[in-house]
């Protein structure tokens, strides 16, 4: 079999991303998601909690990406047949929780690319990660994304 | 309810069950504006049925996000520190969506009391959807 074109990019950081953490994006996911705890929603009760504002919902990270200001890159740009895509999974790890307000540099990269026996045959596994960094250059939080294709 | 204490956390304790009582073609459209996936899978019927599907399907990160109740209904809304989940089956409409969680360890490091639980998505008895693991932090 011909090496994976895409092998390159392991490793390679795509262009940062800036994003700014809104209070509606946070409520309107959380809704999405059937979260209720007030924390979520009601910026007086997630003050009363400690927390400086609006607190993001565990799987926020994975909509960050669409509110980056223009100009950033989010990461490589992997090649692949959209039509033999699988999400396989996905994990997202906490230094500390996301709060609206948040200013965030979003880093994307392939971190690693494997192979697998499906139950139709071999797939390609590419592992994506966003790594979230505060204006401090410390990381919140990264998202790590295992994305198969059918070869 | 209130939050778990870490001294009273036993192995095999079952987390908050959450249920998500029917998928509707609603909550895949509202998921897609919020998440901004837009794969047409998860919305354009006619597109899906044009591949061979019977119909649209549930974006995986979907059910996550309801997996994540079970976390934080437990523990609270700043606890999750690590959630890691394999989408193993697909969720259509119409489908009921039982999120459930079982406690597997618990141990102190760098000054944080964290408990470590797997975590699932069934939608019928024996069709898990999506299996996982966590680590929550509690007081």
């Amino acid at each position: 079999m011909a090496e994976n074109p895409n092998q390159a990019l392991v490793g390679k950081e795509g262009p940062p991303s800036t994003i700014h953490v809104d209070k509606a994006r946070i409520r309107q996911f959380a809704r999405a998601v059937g979260l209720t705890d007030p924390a979520y929603f009601d910026e007086a009760e997630a003050k009363k909690r400690g927390y400086p504002s609006l607190i993001g919902p565990p799987t926020l990270p994975i909509c960050l990406g669409q509110d980056a200001e223009p100009g950033g890159g989010g990461g490589p740009q992997v090649k692949y047949d959209v039509r033999k895509l699988l999400h396989e999974g996905t994990e997202i790890i906490y230094d500390r929780p996301i709060f609206a307000g948040d200013v965030l540099t979003m880093k994307g990269q392939l971190k690693s690319i494997a192979t697998r026996e499906g139950k139709s045959g071999m797939r390609t596994i590419y592992t994506m990660e966003q790594a979230f960094y505060d204006q401090q250059g410390k990381r919140v939080c990264a998202l790590m994304l295992r994305i198969s294709e059918g070869q | 309810m209130a939050a778990p204490k870490f001294e009273d956390v036993k192995v095999g304790d079952a987390l908050p069950t959450y249920v998500h009582e029917k998928v509707t073609r609603t909550d895949l459209v509202k998921y897609a504006g919020a998440s901004g996936d837009y794969n047409p899978m998860h919305h354009d019927e006619t597109l899906a049925k044009n591949v061979g599907l019977p119909s649209v399907f549930a974006h995986g990160m979907f059910s996550m996000g309801l997996l994540s109740n079970v976390l934080v209904n437990w523990a609270g809304p700043g606890s999750v520190k690590r959630f890691d989940v394999q989408f193993r089956a697909i969720t259509w409409p119409d489908d009921k969506i039982a999120c459930t969680g079982k406690v597997t360890g618990k141990r102190e490091e760098g000054g944080q009391k964290l408990v470590d639980v797997e975590i699932q998505c069934e939608t019928k008895p024996g069709t898990r959807t999506i299996i996982g693991s966590a680590t929550v932090a509690v007081v």
